[in-house]
């Protein structure tokens, strides 16, 4: 078998938090939040928008239906951060350790590849930034929110919010209290984005919490894809995630959103993510959980408008001590709009995947179709893994259906491919693969190999 | 009821369970307490008992079942019974119910008896409410059938607790048959370490709430079979929780529900596969079948899986009418109604295929076709 | 000569007896037929010497070259060389042919800049279409591909000792015929366990041995001679 190396330590390494020029002292009151803004030197409506969701974010209590949250606390983690000063366009630029965090993540071969222009965000803000001169030219607007906000304010304005209110939920309320960073996208009318778009993030100081958020628009019959990739050293002390993404995909529209996560065991990863889907208009989820601690994600699709469909594929992997509690929810608001939900959840070593989806038919919305199908792998009787797919339906003409399997690797297969000279090891990793092959399909090529070795990675521990 | 001629014991369990009430919650999970409606019209304090007597509701074929039953009535009992130790509370109506039962009985089957005909519990309220208590215990190697035909009149309330204990080599056949016009609650829970083909028929009309509890020790084995047809305001909640405590056990679940008018259904099938569950597999399918605009149904079929030596399945879904269907049925000459009530009637029916027992078949297909006749008024 | 040598096997499986002392040779560049009534224990010995993990060894020893085998691992015995055409090839959701083929000759062959072309050159000798190549393994394959997919395996990864477990059943009789080609021209250099049930393949190969097993147990052995002394009298005959 070639054999891949893997360099470990490339995804557990951390650079001095010495060199952060503004860190805020931990903890959260409305005067931190206010400073935020001041400090970003934000319009007041952004101001506004911050404190408003303080209020929500005190005033709702911790989620308990799901993954076990008690253990945060909101005290200990420090809301803001800025890595440097300025921003920039050229890679050597950067500050030597950011740009040796990066190198050892490969990104500069990424961009050799030309990928995309490569966004990447380093704590809370984006400081590189090399946007090629082809999307400028197509009139796509790709830079980080912040920037957005400064030079297109109307455009943000317009959209900021309007998927995921402030109130939706604690998460997305401390979000959208102390965001800071993630992207912006603008594609115009009937573009579409040739190459993926990508961006990398990455939680570096200890305790350091990351509040990005992420708003993509794409008008009417344009199409993107968006690549987010996460990998995160380890620390000690528990660190949060909290981010929200937007997307609205506006009549025969088309985005597609890649997210491959790998977070550190530590981190607790508590993300919302909703699409508005109008008209004729198709969303994808692409997304795969790995590492954290807790991960709690339901990437949503509203299906506003007739002909709108949406496509949700993901991977949960929960190793040791993780718990992946993540699904979909797929909300029919129109006629014949259409959702496919596909699931893949692979738990070992007491590791804990629970999958929670809705598929809701509010009345009027006819002739739909959403079909649901949710795979488990279990290896050990210290795993769980759990299943609740919802379904409300409140309109006769439409046709839901929903399949799940749960089991583990078979003996068989395990002996097959033993007997073509691979490894236990080797012969997990392969069914594994396999068992999540139509998600690596929806993977750019450079990408997927990545991902396969991040799989292998997380499957440490797979053989006792 | 409470009643002072009564055992202390009893007197004291009532109190507890009072307790328990208060503090538990209206579903045994959190996750579903989203879909609790309708909650005062489960609560029975608004109704008298009109009879606290233990009139007749057992019957059953005297030579047949001769010398080969006891039935005690919980009021006579001396001492706490042990089955009373055995199960516990899922949720609060359950407490509530087992505080205030006005009929309670426990009901004890010799061992290695093989008996064709039903032992019948007959659950009728023509007014008020009726609160009941049943205890089965089925000894070893036997086969046993069990019929519990609830019906309560307009704005009567009937609950029921019962549990059952099934031991090993045995084979329990229990059908449950609801046709109440008023409030229906029914609690089952049971222990297996034998076989168990529990069917039931709900075609309430009112507000019917159901809750199965399985808890299958080593080698046993579980068939559910649960059809509804809900017409006019009917509302369902249910909940089928399967647990595999032990090793090699086999559960398989079907659910089918017809959806008519404003009436609604919500299911909860949960399939738990516990640590020591090695060797087991589970299948739970639920579909409902949905014929008006204003029917409404969720479903929840839930897997809880702790091991890995196991497989587990489910598949749910929710469908109108096949419209190709209609149009044949009505080229061959039946008008709309009639070929509405063909095909529902057949996709009701499919669920409890595989019965052995005719009569038992006989009996549901009536009750189906009995229903169906809502279309034709 | 390297050599598969089995002494006074025992296995059981869910703690019942399969195998009662069996003693058998497998050489390198020799045909062996095993042959025998359904339930013997053919299909038994043919896992057990590849180490299928289902069933327990309680006495006796297999040995390849002096080497104890049943210390090894499976993947270890099959870097020794010993392979195993299964019965009833598994199938693997996802997992994609062609992966699986370099990857499984990567490990016990090195790698091959040339392999590529060498599958779907061997492919087509054997009829199989080479869009299998983009398929899940042995997913949507008929009985007499998945057969012909075993054999493309011996063919590639060229074993010293390959146990074809009833390889012969369900092909047709072009197979039968190719595979008889390949038993012969890879015989040279590679030794054989034929477990059969079908005279048809005998027609096209001149075994060096044959076996005759029944309740786990090799009842009979000799030359080519035995076979026809079957096909007259049947097995009953034997014992």
């Amino acid at each position: 078998m070639e054999k891949i190396e893997f360099d470990y330590s490339k995804y557990d390494f951390k650079n001095s938090t010495a060199k952060y020029k503004i860190l805020f002292n931990e903890g959260l009151s409305e005067e931190v939040v206010r400073r935020i803004s001041k400090l970003k030197d934000e319009p007041e409506w952004m101001t506004d928008f911050r404190t408003t969701a303080y209020k929500f974010f005190v005033k709702r209590p911790v989620p308990e239906w799901g993954a076990d949250l008690s253990k945060i606390n909101f005290e200990n983690i420090t809301y803001f951060a800025r890595a440097t000063d300025k921003k920039t366009d050229n890679w050597a630029d950067l500050p030597e350790d950011i740009r040796d965090t990066y190198d050892k993540l490969g990104i500069p071969e990424a961009e050799k590849k030309s990928l995309s222009g490569v966004e990447v965000m380093y704590e809370s803000e984006v400081v590189y930034n090399s946007i090629k001169k082809e999307l400028e030219e197509l009139g796509v607007i790709f830079c980080d929110t912040d920037t957005a906000i400064k030079k297109y304010p109307e455009l943000v304005k317009k959209y900021f919010g309007k998927v995921i209110s402030p109130n939706d939920n604690k998460f997305a309320a401390l979000n959208s209290a102390v965001w800071s960073g993630g992207s912006f996208i603008y594609v115009p009318k009937g573009v579409k984005v040739p190459m993926p778009l990508q961006a990398y993030f990455r939680i570096n100081a200890a305790n350091m919490g990351q509040f990005e958020r992420t708003l993509i628009i794409a008008d009417e019959g344009a199409d993107v894809t968006y690549i987010e990739g996460c990998t995160a050293p380890v620390y000690s002390k528990d660190s949060l995630h909290a981010a929200v993404v937007e997307v609205i995909a506006h009549k025969n529209a088309h985005v597609k959103y890649i997210t491959v996560q790998n977070w550190s065991s530590d981190v607790y990863n508590l993300v919302t993510k909703r699409a508005f889907a109008y008209e004729n208009a198709f969303v994808e989820w692409i997304d795969a959980n790995m590492g954290s601690k807790v991960t709690e994600k339901y990437p949503s699709v509203y299906l506003m408008e007739p002909g709108a469909k949406s496509n949700v594929l993901s991977v949960a992997l929960a190793n040791k001590g993780q718990h992946q509690d993540t699904g979909t929810k797929a909300v029919h608001l129109a006629p014949n709009t259409s959702s496919v939900i596909r699931s893949k959840s692979i738990c070992l070593n007491g590791g804990r995947t629970t999958y929670r989806g809705l598929v809701k038919v509010k009345k009027g919305a006819t002739d739909v179709k959403s079909s649901t199908r949710c795979d488990a792998l279990i290896f050990d009787d210290i795993s769980r893994t759990d299943t609740y797919p919802y379904m409300e339906v409140d309109e006769k003409e439409s046709t839901i259906s929903h399949e799940a399997s749960v089991g583990k690797i078979g003996d068989e297969q395990l002996f097959y491919l033993e007997s073509r000279g691979l490894s236990e090891l080797e012969a997990i990793n392969m069914i594994v693969l396999g068992f999540i092959s139509e998600f690596v399909e929806e993977l750019p090529i450079e990408f997927a190999v990545e991902f396969n070795r991040l799989i292998k990675i997380n499957m440490e521990g797979a053989v006792g | 009821m409470k009643n002072e001629t009564e055992p202390d014991w009893l007197l004291e369990y009532r109190k507890e369970e009072k307790d328990n009430a208060d503090r538990l919650s209206l579903e045994d999970k959190k996750i579903f307490l989203k879909y609790v409606e309708r909650e005062s019209e489960l609560y029975f304090d608004d109704l008298q008992e009109k009879n606290n007597e233990l009139d007749e509701f057992l019957y059953y074929d005297k030579d047949a079942f001769k010398d080969k039953l006891e039935i005690k009535n919980i009021k006579d009992l001396e001492e706490k019974p042990d089955e009373f130790y055995k199960f516990k509370d899922r949720d609060k109506i359950e407490a509530l119910i087992n505080s205030d039962f006005s009929k309670g009985v426990v009901i004890t089957f010799k061992d290695d008896i093989n008996i064709g005909k039903p032992l019948m519990i007959k659950q009728t309220v023509k007014s008020g409410r009726k609160l009941a208590k049943i205890i089965l215990v089925i000894g070893k190697n036997s086969k046993l059938y069990i019929n519990d035909e609830v019906d309560s009149y307009k704005n009567a309330y009937s609950g029921q607790n019962i549990d059952i204990i099934l031991e090993e080599d045995s084979e329990l056949n229990f059908m449950l048959l609801d046709k109440s016009k008023g409030r229906s609650i029914t609690n089952l829970n049971l222990i297996t370490k034998g076989k168990v083909n529990f069917i039931s028929l709900l075609i309430n009309e009112n507000v019917s709430r159901n809750r199965l509890g399985m808890n299958m020790l080593e080698h046993s084995e579980v068939n559910i079979q649960q059809g509804l047809i809900g017409n006019n305001e009917s509302y369902f909640d249910i909940e089928s929780e399967v647990i595999h405590s032990e090793k090699n056990t086999n559960s398989n679940l079907n659910y089918k529900a017809v959806l008519d008018n404003s009436s609604k259904a919500v299911y909860k099938g949960v399939i738990r596969q516990e640590k020591h569950a090695s060797n087991s597999y589970a299948y739970l399918s639920e579909h409902s079948l949905i014929l008006d605009k204003n029917a409404k149904s969720i479903s929840v079929p839930s897997l809880e899986i702790e091991t890995n030596e196991l497989k587990a399945y489910h598949s749910a879904s929710s469908q109108p009418l096949d419209k190709d269907v209609l149009f044949y049925a009505m080229s061959r000459g039946l008008d709309r109604n009639n070929a509405v009530k063909m095909i529902a009637t057949g996709f009701i029916e499919s669920v409890f295929n595989n019965i052995e027992n005719t009569e038992l078949v006989d009996t549901l297909k009536n009750s189906i076709e009995n229903k169906m006749m809502y279309l034709n008024s | 000569m390297e050599q598969i040598e089995i002494k006074g096997l025992e296995v059981s499986v869910n703690q019942k007896n399969v195998l009662n002392g069996v003693d058998l040779l497998v050489q390198r560049g020799k045909i062996h037929v095993l042959m025998g009534p359904n339930g013997s224990g053919k299909s038994t010995l043919a896992n057990v010497i590849m180490g299928n993990p289902k069933y327990t060894v309680k006495s006796g020893s297999i040995k390849f070259n002096e080497e104890d085998l049943l210390k090894l691992k499976v993947n270890e015995r099959a870097k020794k060389g010993i392979f195993l055409a299964f019965q009833e090839p598994v199938e693997i959701s996802g997992v994609n042919t062609m992966n699986f083929l370099v990857t499984a000759h990567t490990t016990l062959k090195g790698k091959d800049p040339e392999l590529r072309k060498e599958i779907i050159k061997k492919m087509n000798e054997l009829n199989l279409p080479d869009s299998f190549l983009k398929r899940s393994l042995n997913e949507g394959f008929s009985g007499g591909e998945k057969k012909r997919f075993e054999l493309l395996q011996v063919m590639l990864l060229k074993p010293k000792i390959a146990i074809l477990d009833e390889i012969d059943s369900g092909m047709d009789i072009d197979s039968v015929r190719m595979l008889g080609e390949v038993t012969k021209n890879l015989s040279k250099d590679t030794g054989f366990l034929m477990i059969t049930h079908n005279d048809h393949i005998l027609d096209y190969i001149k075994p060096d041995v044959v076996s005759v097993m029944k309740d786990g147990k090799i009842i009979k052995s000799g030359d080519y001679q035995l076979i026809e002394q079957i096909k007259k009298e049947g097995y009953k005959q034997l014992i």
